[in-house]
Parts: C-alpha cells; structure tokens; sequence
C-alpha cells in the first residue's frame, strides 16, 4: 500500500500483529482492515477478542509487535513515543466504557487539560469547551464541579466533549453505554452521532450489543478481521 | 513554562482529592522537618549563647589544673578550684605590664544551692557576656558594705528575694550546707537583669564579704571587719561628682589615687584598682592560707596580641603553679565535647525525617493501584509518560514543601511559646533566625532527597503508563465483563 493511498484513509492496518509477551499468543493478528475518513465503523465481538488491544495500537498506546498502523496518513511505529503521545493528543478522540475523566478535576478542567496536551494554544478553547457542553446539556452548574461528583450518564456525556476539543479526525470509542441505562444510552448516542456528525471525524465504536449496531452502516465483525483471537 | 504550572495544578488538585493521606503524611513530613530545623536551630543558639557566657576577659587564671576544669569552676561554677591563687601572685599579674585589670573571684560558699562569688565590684564592669554586653541591674546596685549581696536574676526569682531582704550564706556548696556562717546576714542591695549566663544563677558579695566570714568563723575576731568598715569610711569622697552610682565604690578610689591617676576618668578601670585594695587588706590583717587567696583571676589585657604572651608567662609563673587559659579557646573544647550529643541529635533528626519520606513513597505508592486508571486516562488524551513521572514527583515535592512552610510556621510558634517561659525562668531567648546556611543547605538537601525518593513511586507510576495494561478501558472492560459473565 502506498502512502498516498494510506493518505485516503483515517485508518490503514497492514499485517498487524501484537502480543504482550514473546511467549504467549498473538492477541491481534490482522491482514488488512481499513477505515475511511469520517466513515463510521461498529466493531463487535465477544470478550477476549481482542478489541481493546486493538483500540490501544490505533491509539498508538501500545506499539505493534509486526506491522504498521497508518493512522490519518500517519505511520504511528514511525513516531517516537513523544511524537505519537502528541499525535494522539492532537488528532485522537478516545472514550472508555467508563471513567473516562480525572475524578479530581472540574468538568472543565478535564476536558480542557486535553486541549493542553494537544498543545493547541487558543484563548479560545474555553470557550469552545462551554460550548460543546452546553450541546451535550451539560448547564453551566455543571461546570466547575468536580468530574468524579458527575453521574456515569453526565460523566460520558463530557468524555464526548473532552474527546472532540482539539477537533480530531478519529475518535475511537469503547463500550461506552455499557454502564448506562437504556434512556441513558439511547440519550447518550443520539448526542454522541450528533455530535460526531458535526465534526465530520471517523470513528470506531467498539461494542457486544447489538441494539447499537443497527446505528451503523459498517459492522464489522472483529473475529472475522482478527485472526490471532483465542476465543 | 505552562507545562509545569499544569503539572503542579494538577498534582495539588490530585492532592487535594486524597486529602486525608495527604495531610497525615504532611504532618508527618511538616513533624520531621520542624525536629530537624529545631535540634539545629538549639545546636545553633546554644553554641553562640555557649560561646557568649564570657566575653571581654581575656584571660582566666586559676591554680594549675585543667583548662575544662578551671573553666568550669570559673564561669559555670560547675565543680570546684583544687587549689587557690595567692594575693602575692594575684598582685604580680596585675603589675604585669600588659595586664590592663583583674577581677579575683572567690568561689566555695553557696546560699541555698546558688554559689555564692565573692568578687570586685570591677566585675560587673568588666564581665561581658554575649556580644560585649554589660552586666546591668534591674534594680538597686552593686555592693558597698561588707554585708551587702548582690544577686543575679534566676536566683532572685526563685528564692523571691527583693531589695532589703536580708539573707545567710553558707559555707561549701551543697544545696544543705550544715556550716552556715550564721554571724553574717547579708542585705541584698543589687538585682541583676537576666543574662542567660550563669551570672543569673549566682550570688555576689565582696571579697571583704568572704574573708569576713571566714574569719568571723575561724577566730570570732571582730577587728578584722571592723577595719574594712573604717577603711570604708575614711575613703574618698572626692569623686562623687564623677562616680554617682558608685559611691560605694570610693572604699577604694583612695588606693586608686597613688597608682593610677591618669586612669580616673574611665569606670573600667575599677577592677584593676579592687585588686589592689584587696591586696592592701589582706596585707594589713597578714591573712594567709584560703582566707588570703582567690579561687581564679579574670584578666584583660592592654591588647589582644599580648593574650598569648602573658597566658605563658602566667603558666611559666615562678612562685606558684597557675595556669591560664583563654576563655574562648578552652570554650570551643569544651564545645566540642558537647557536640558529640548534638551529633547524635543530628542523626536521629535525620533518620526521623528519612522515615517520613518512607511515609511519603509508601503513601504514594499505595495510591498507585487506584490511580490505574487516572493514568490510564492521562495517557489516552495524549499525556505523555514524562508527565505522569512528573506529576508523582511534583506531588511529593508540594507535600515536602507545604511540610516545610508548616515546620518552619510551627518552629517560630514554638519559639514564641518557650521564649516566654525562658525569659522569665533563665533569662535567654531563642532567636526568630531560624535559617542558617547550614538549615538552608539542609532544607534544600530535604528537598532533592525527597524528589530523588519520590522517582521511586513516580518510576512505578511511569512504567503503569507505559504498560499494556495502561489504558483502563481494558482493566475495567474485563472486570465489568467478568461480572456480567457472572450474573448471566
């Protein structure tokens, strides 16, 4: 695959592998799989899949044992380990399944300390914050309270915002109703294509349920795509 | 450097989350640096106030002993002389060219367990104590009769003894002397203003005073005082007019007269003058053995660079073993043997403050499995490792900084809380400087140690960030999983 046309793709993964240690089984072992810009991908599979780990090489947390991950056009095993932290910071959203936020920080805080490491240094990512948290509801008592005082619905709600404040092409998303209730899920997602669908960035949803999947126009099946999973 | 200022916000708001570990292992960092800068800053006093107890003599003469033991017996009235120092040698010092004055000290009878010092009144003008400060009286003066005793400021507040009160020494100098020279009260005419020496803690009265009672003791012979008394009376009234507070003093001005008039004009030069009233007297009632000796002789010079000139002249003395030494040199020895304690001190301050930063880390530490997903977290939004390292370490230091400030807050506290009761008790205060080079030099040394114990836990903290299982989503996926899985 050349770059250029790695350049076409938010995600690009060639003969990826990895495994936590020399001994034991490859946890991803990927042929190809690729993601298009601003193309929306639901990616299932049961426990053990490896789908975390997955999630982690794409965020450049954890460097492949074989392969390349191109991210945007980016060769991530080509960064350093400071170059791939700013990338990450700069051009990936990421939300967990849950706790997502630093319990001692204010809302605010929280998602501008992610606009500090992105090293974007605008006055205005203030106020771009207040902004993206009223379009989550998030009202303006909200603000300065402590992150970890927030209930998991109101908790995930500014993970989106905190993902999406240095303005990102790819957010990668993990589970993150699995701590919800249905009205809070079906809340939560609503916003979080809202949201997502303004940015125009690409994303990745990681999830075994099966009610979000019929949100998505591409389901794929991490099984089908990962060869190294022991399940 | 908007980095560090994020990285020290969030450190102190991380703090501030686990507020209750945190201010325990404060205290106890705030607890060892306050024991530390504490023992140095008493190590510090004690030594300059130590090496303050005398200054202004340039020499102590005793009868050839130790120079600790002589020292002692002379300034801190710890122990006692072996042997005396004769009128005969005591006068020839004082010819001595270089010699500018001498004040005899007489030491060995006590009042209710203060030594009682039988002296010149030269001795509250030339006895300095700290940094050349005088002897003053709170009230009253110095003595001008045979029976009147002057006291110093710890022993009139202990005893209650005021102006007029009539008082009874006692012969040796223990607290129950069974020998006391009961033919003598004396009247106390002079209080002294605190010192934080040993001057507090003593009684003075003339040399008169004490021959007097010796003699009384020995023979009952009222002759003897009553000669003092007329040679008393018969003495210079031709100086009140410079001399006001010292009337009592002109006993002796007449022998002042035919030695040393060029001298007149200045007060310091009384001591030397007593010396040789003594001298007239004792010759007069031909005393010898103890009554007509002295315990130690302080001595000025005319200049400091005779000091070492006349110290050997004195301990090459022809007629009698003396021995002098210099107070300032025998002071430092006698230091140094008490530095060993401060040492050990030292020491314990020392591991105190290494186990609280043991506290610190194991603190840290045990916060480190919680704080999982925090890292995991500050890695997803693009921290990098440094950071997190960084954070561990700016936490540790805020802790030992804010226990810095604190110790040194209480420090001063507590200065403020004992001076009172120093004051008034012993009469010497601590001083509010409580950062010498050496604490500075300490505090910094606390400070980088605690940084450099600090990597311990902020390495641990490193290397969780840049494990695999850093990013929480999968510790808390497989734990909620698991769960799930259980209840399904």
């Amino acid at each position: 695959m050349s770059d250029a046309a790695a350049e076409e793709y938010a995600i690009a993964l060639h003969d990826l592998a990895f495994q936590y240690d020399a001994s034991t089984a490859l946890v991803v072992d990927i042929p190809s799989w690729q993601v298009a810009k601003g193309e929306h991908v639901f990616l299932y599979g049961p426990s053990g899949s490896g789908k975390s780990t997955l999630l982690g090489l794409l965020a450049g947390l954890q460097v492949p044992t074989r392969g390349a991950v191109s991210i945007l056009g980016e060769e991530l095993s080509g960064l350093s380990a400071r170059q791939r932290d700013r990338f990450r910071a700069q051009r990936i959203g990421v939300v967990f399944q849950q706790f997502n936020l630093i319990p001692y920080l204010s809302v605010v805080d929280n998602v501008l300390l992610a606009s500090h490491f992105g090293d974007i240094r605008q006055p205005s990512s203030r106020s771009k914050a207040l902004d993206l948290l009223t379009r989550v509801n998030l009202d303006d008592s909200l603000h300065d309270r402590l992150a970890g005082e927030l209930s998991i619905g109101q908790q995930q709600r500014v993970a989106i915002v905190r993902a999406l404040i240095n303005s990102p092409q790819l957010l990668l998303v993990d589970e993150p109703t699995s701590a919800l209730d249905h009205t809070n899920r079906d809340a939560f997602l609503a916003l979080l294509f809202e949201v997502v669908q303004a940015s125009g960035c690409a994303m990745v949803f990681v999830s075994h349920d099966p009610a979000i999947a019929a949100s998505f126009e591409r389901r794929d099946d991490i099984a089908n795509l990962n060869h190294g999973a022991t399940s | 450097m908007m980095g560090v200022t994020v990285l020290f916000s969030v450190a102190a708001k991380s703090l501030r989350y686990r507020l209750s570990g945190v201010i325990l292992t404060t205290i106890a960092v705030a607890l060892s640096v306050f024991v530390l800068l504490g023992v140095e800053h008493v190590r510090q006093e004690s030594r300059s106030s130590f090496a303050s107890t005398v200054s202004g003599v340039d020499l102590i003469v005793g009868a050839r002993t130790g120079d600790i033991n002589l020292l002692l017996f002379s300034v801190f009235r710890i122990g006692s002389a072996s042997a005396n120092v004769s009128w005969e040698s005591v006068e020839a010092i004082n010819e001595h060219p270089q010699v500018d004055w001498v004040v005899p000290l007489s030491l060995g009878d006590s009042h209710r367990g203060y030594r009682v010092v039988g002296t010149t009144e030269g001795f509250f003008d030339r006895y300095h104590y700290g940094r050349k400060q005088q002897i003053t009286f709170d009230t009253g003066s110095q003595f001008s009769e045979t029976a009147d005793v002057v006291l110093g400021a710890a022993v009139a507040k202990s005893l209650g003894y005021g102006i007029g009160d009539s008082l009874i020494l006692s012969h040796g100098v223990a607290d129950t002397s069974f020998v006391h020279h009961d033919q003598v009260p004396f009247t106390v005419v002079g209080l002294l203003s605190p010192t934080g020496t040993p001057v507090d803690n003593a009684l003075f009265v003339s040399l008169e005073a004490i021959d007097a009672m010796h003699a009384d003791e020995e023979t009952a012979q009222e002759h003897g005082h009553d000669e003092r008394e007329s040679h008393d009376d018969h003495n210079g009234h031709d100086e009140h007019d410079e001399h006001d507070e010292h009337g009592e003093h002109h006993a002796h001005d007449e022998h002042d007269e035919h030695d040393g008039h060029d001298e007149h004009d200045e007060h310091d030069e009384h001591g030397e003058h007593h010396a040789h009233d003594e001298h007239g007297e004792q010759d007069a009632h031909d005393h010898s053995g103890p009554l007509g000796s002295v315990s130690a002789v302080l001595v000025g010079l005319d200049g400091p660079f005779a000091t070492l000139q006349v110290q050997r002249w004195i301990n090459e003395f022809e007629d009698e073993a003396l021995l002098g030494i210099l107070p300032g040199v025998t002071l430092t020895q006698l230091w140094d043997i008490m530095a060993r304690i401060e040492d050990t001190l030292r020491g314990i301050a020392i591991l105190v403050f290494i186990s609280s930063l043991f506290g610190l880390n194991a603190m840290l530490l045990a916060s480190m499995r919680e704080r999982r997903q925090e890292i995991g977290i500050l890695r997803s939004i693009g921290a990098p490792s440094l950071f997190i390292l960084g954070m561990l370490v700016a936490e540790s230091l805020l802790i030992v900084i804010v226990g810095i400030v604190l110790a040194i807050g209480c420090l001063i506290v507590a200065i403020g809380a004992v001076n009172g009761f120093l004051m008034s008790e012993v009469g010497i205060s601590f001083s509010y400087q409580i950062l010498y080079p050496t604490s500075l030099i300490a505090l910094t040394l606390i400070v980088i140690v605690s940084v450099f114990m600090s990597l311990l836990p902020a390495w641990q903290a490193y290397r969780l960030s840049t494990s695999p299982g850093a990013s929480s989503s999968q510790s808390t996926t497989f734990e909620t999983r698991s769960l799930r899985d259980a209840s399904s």
